[in-house]
This record gives structure tokens, sequence and C-alpha cells, in this order.
């Protein structure tokens, strides 16, 4: 009888600890692929996005002319294999949409977010600041935001569009920011 | 129209590529690979010709399987080999008696490279221009023989000839239509001092979904098209020991309505091509219809 109270405490202990939510530090992560207009071109793409850039989870979905996929667990995202394999399947990538979860940084003058467990760092950029000062890329209240976030060490959690810069972190162009509860 | 001629057409019209991807029936513009990628195409066509101009009534019954296999080798170049295994029968009067004769086995191989020069994307649509050079290999047998000795060229399964072939294609395909555009050039070269004709061939074809009606927000689908088609080919007269030979070469035009069903996997197709310009040389026996079958995976 004890011994089946333990096996059943163990099982129970085995069942909640593998449901523990274990967040993404990438997530939600959508390509926008141009060209892609037939269920027989999809297949292509799929394979490519496997193999050449390590991607899982992929889905396409044709009208909106988006592909949704996931990134192995701890893998950062490389935007320049992506972007390799779209277009080896012959297709052009126009963007790159998706979620970090992070700390807030800096690199230089520039804010960052770096995905924790992965390593990812992207520069950030403000989708509404349409009016930049020299040399600032975010708004204020977004800057703000964003440096309280880093003094206080809280999480963040930023929605955007990922672009690349030469000899630099990928830049993301954030649409959505949110302080994650300490 | 010499018979190996039309089978050769029929072949070539199969594989000529344009960039597309759900492509004609009669013109495989689907071939188009991404890198690594296979296509592998299978096709059954069934031709009857028995409209003879002379008093011998002649009839000719063709039926070609063609096995075509298509590799990316990046994702603007590709390779395209075609291996058609034929089987045709021709009557005709022999001495009072109706006589057939004919031949079954694998005609000649084609091996086309194929090169995407120009690709415009859009969202859900895409514009592509693709050149197209290779040759037909003389694999099949030109000097079959039955019981009563060798067989008429026409009736032979191979050419005999190496033929280099250039072409060209244009496709512009969206969710809800697709054109196709396709032009090749055969230089076919002597063999035995016998030479066919040289051919061009032309495909125009416009696709049109039918089914679903409404696209799905999200995910893939199994999509329904109607296919319509124009396939053209014009052939230059036969020269024998540099002799040309009447009763060859000529022009046809078929127009060719099609069904197609294309999933993320597989694409199966059927269409029937009918002739609608028959401006043959000489006494020819003129096609009646071709019926096509198809299959293509991906993988």
């Amino acid at each position: 009888m004890r011994n089946g109270a333990a096996i059943a405490l163990v099982m129970l202990g085995l069942v909640l600890g593998g449901s523990a939510p274990v967040a993404a530090e990438i997530e939600g992560l959508q390509l926008q692929v141009d060209g892609l207009s037939c269920p027989f071109c999809a297949l292509g793409l799929d394979k490519r996005l496997k193999q050449r850039a390590g991607l899982e989870g992929i889905q396409v979905h044709l009208k909106q002319g988006v592909t949704e996929a996931a990134l192995p667990r701890g893998h950062g995202i490389d935007v320049g294999k992506v972007r390799r394999a779209v277009q080896e399947a012959g297709f052009t990538l126009r963007g790159i949409k998706l979620t970090v979860i992070g700390t807030i940084g800096r690199d230089g003058d520039h804010v960052t977010v770096t995905s924790r467990h992965d390593g990812t760092t992207f520069l950030l950029f403000d989708a509404k600041h349409q009016d930049a000062e020299a040399g600032s890329t975010l708004s204020q209240v977004l800057r703000q935001q964003l440096e309280h976030a880093q003094q206080t060490n809280r999480l963040v959690k930023l929605r955007g569009l990922v672009h690349e810069h030469t000899g630099l972190p990928a830049g993301l162009m954030i649409e959505s920011f949110e302080a994650l509860a300490e | 129209m010499s018979l190996p001629r039309l089978l050769g057409i029929g072949a070539l019209i199969l594989i000529v590529p344009t960039s597309a991807f759900a492509a004609a029936i009669n013109s495989d513009v689907g071939l188009t690979p991404a890198k690594d990628q296979w296509i592998v195409r299978s096709q059954l066509r069934y031709t009857k010709k028995s409209d003879d101009p002379t008093a011998q009534d002649r009839a000719l019954e063709i039926f070609m399987m063609p096995q075509t296999v298509v590799y990316g080798f990046t994702e603007k170049t590709s390779m395209i080999l075609t291996i058609p295994f034929l089987s045709k029968e021709l009557e005709s009067p022999t001495d009072g008696i109706r006589t057939s004769r004919g031949d079954t086995g694998v005609g000649d191989l084609l091996l086309l490279g194929k090169y995407r020069v120009y690709t415009r994307d859009y969202p859900a649509a895409t514009s592509r221009f693709s050149v197209v050079a290779g040759t037909d290999l003389p694999i099949g047998q030109s000097g079959d023989a039955d019981a009563r000795g060798k067989l008429p060229r026409d009736l032979q399964l191979g050419s005999g000839s190496a033929d280099p072939i250039v072409g060209a294609a244009y496709t512009w395909q969206s969710l809800d239509d697709e054109w196709d555009v396709s032009l090749t050039y055969q230089f076919n070269t002597t063999a035995n001092k016998f030479e066919f004709g040289d051919v061009l061939t032309y495909t125009v074809a416009y696709q049109r979904r039918v089914w679903p009606i409404g696209l799905p927000e999200r995910g893939l689908y199994a999509q329904w098209n109607v296919v319509l088609e124009a396939n053209g080919q014009w052939e230059q007269q036969v020269q024998d020991h540099s002799r040309r030979i009447d009763n060859t070469g000529g022009h046809l035009l078929f127009l060719s309505p099609g069904v197609q069903v294309a999933t993320k996997y597989f694409v199966i197709e059927s269409s029937v091509q009918l002739p609608v310009l028959q401006n043959l040389n000489g006494n020819q026996v003129e096609p009646d219809f071709t019926l096509v079958g198809s299959i293509r995976v991906t993988f």
C-alpha cells in the first residue's frame, strides 16, 4: 500500500513537473513570405525552413502569405539563415514577426533585449516613433518603460518585426510591449 | 506529322517548364523544385489518329507513359529527366488485308537543365521567367523490325539522333489563377542519313481555381483548378538522304480543357487535347484526340 502511494506521488510529481509551463524565449514566429501562391509550393518551403534554419512546427497559411514556425527550445533565431531558407525554397522573405521574452540591456547607445535562455539579442526600435530625434530609436515613453524594466530587472515581452543589420545584432521594431510580473 | 516526332513533342510539351508550381497539364510548368527537392511525375497519354485523307484508312494508337524526375540543385537551377514508355500500333491495308504493325518499349530520354532568370514575388502571387536547354538522347530503338522486316521510321521508338533543345517560359500565378506561356525549339539532327525536321512547340495555358470558392484564413487546402490550354507544334519536313519527304511536317494546334487537384504533396490532373488546327503537309493521318492522366508527387 505504501509502495502504491509512493508510486502515485512520483507519478503526480512527474505529471506536474512535466507540464510545468516553461516560457519560450522567442515565440509566435511568423514569416511573411511573398510568392507563395499554391498548395503544391508549400512543401519545399517547409523542408528548407526545417533543414536550413532549424525551425519546427511549420504551418503555412496560404491566404495570409504567412508561415508560422517555432524554434527548438533553447535555440535562438538566425535571421540570415531564415532568409536564405526562404530563398532556397524559391520565395522572398518580406519580414519576420516574433515575440521575445527577455531582459533589457544596452549595446553602446542602443537599447537591447536579450532572450534569457538562448541569448539572442535584438536592438530595439519603436514602430510608432515617427519623429525620432538624432540618435534615438525609441519614443520617450517607451524608452522610460524599458529603462524602468531594466532598473527593476523585470522580464519584458516584446513583439515586433525583425530586420537585419550588417555587423550588429538584428533589430526589433516594437509593436507591443509588456512588462511581466515580478 | 510523323509519329516519333509527335511522341517526342508530347514528351517535350510535358516537361518544358516555366516557373510556377501548380502548372499546366500539357506544359509541365509545375516542375520547379526548391533546393534539394524532388518532383516525380507520371503520366499516361493515349493518342488516337484515324483521320486519314487517303483511301487507305490508316489508324494509329499510341500509349505513352512519360516518367519525369526533377531535382533542384539550387533555388534557380534544376534538372529535368524524362523517360517515356511507349506502345504504338498502326493499322493499314496491305495487299487488300488490314494488318497492324507496332512496337513497345522505351523511347528517347530527354534531359533538360533549367534556370530561372527573373522572379518578382508579391504577397500570394509571383511572376517568373525561365530558360531551358538540353538534349534528346537516343536511347530508344530506331532499328526495330517485325516479321515483315524493319519497321518504318514512324513506328520506331527512338529517333536515333541526339537533338539539342532550347526554350523559355513565363508564369504568372496567384491564389486565384495562373497563366503559363512556354516556347521550345528542338534542333533535330541526322542519324543514318535520316533527319526529322526541327520542331517548335508553344503553349499558352490558363488555370482558374474553382474550389474552394472562398479560401480558408489559415492553413493549406486541396485546390481544384479548371484548365484551358492551347498547345501548338510546328515541324519541318523530314529529310532522307538529304531529300525532303512529302507527307511530313506541318502545323498542329490543340485546345486542351482539363481539371487539376493540387495539394501540398501531390497533384492529380487530367486533360483532353482536341485538334483545332491541322495544317499538315501532304496526306498524313491527322490526330483525333489525346487523353491525358497524370500524377505528380514531391518530397
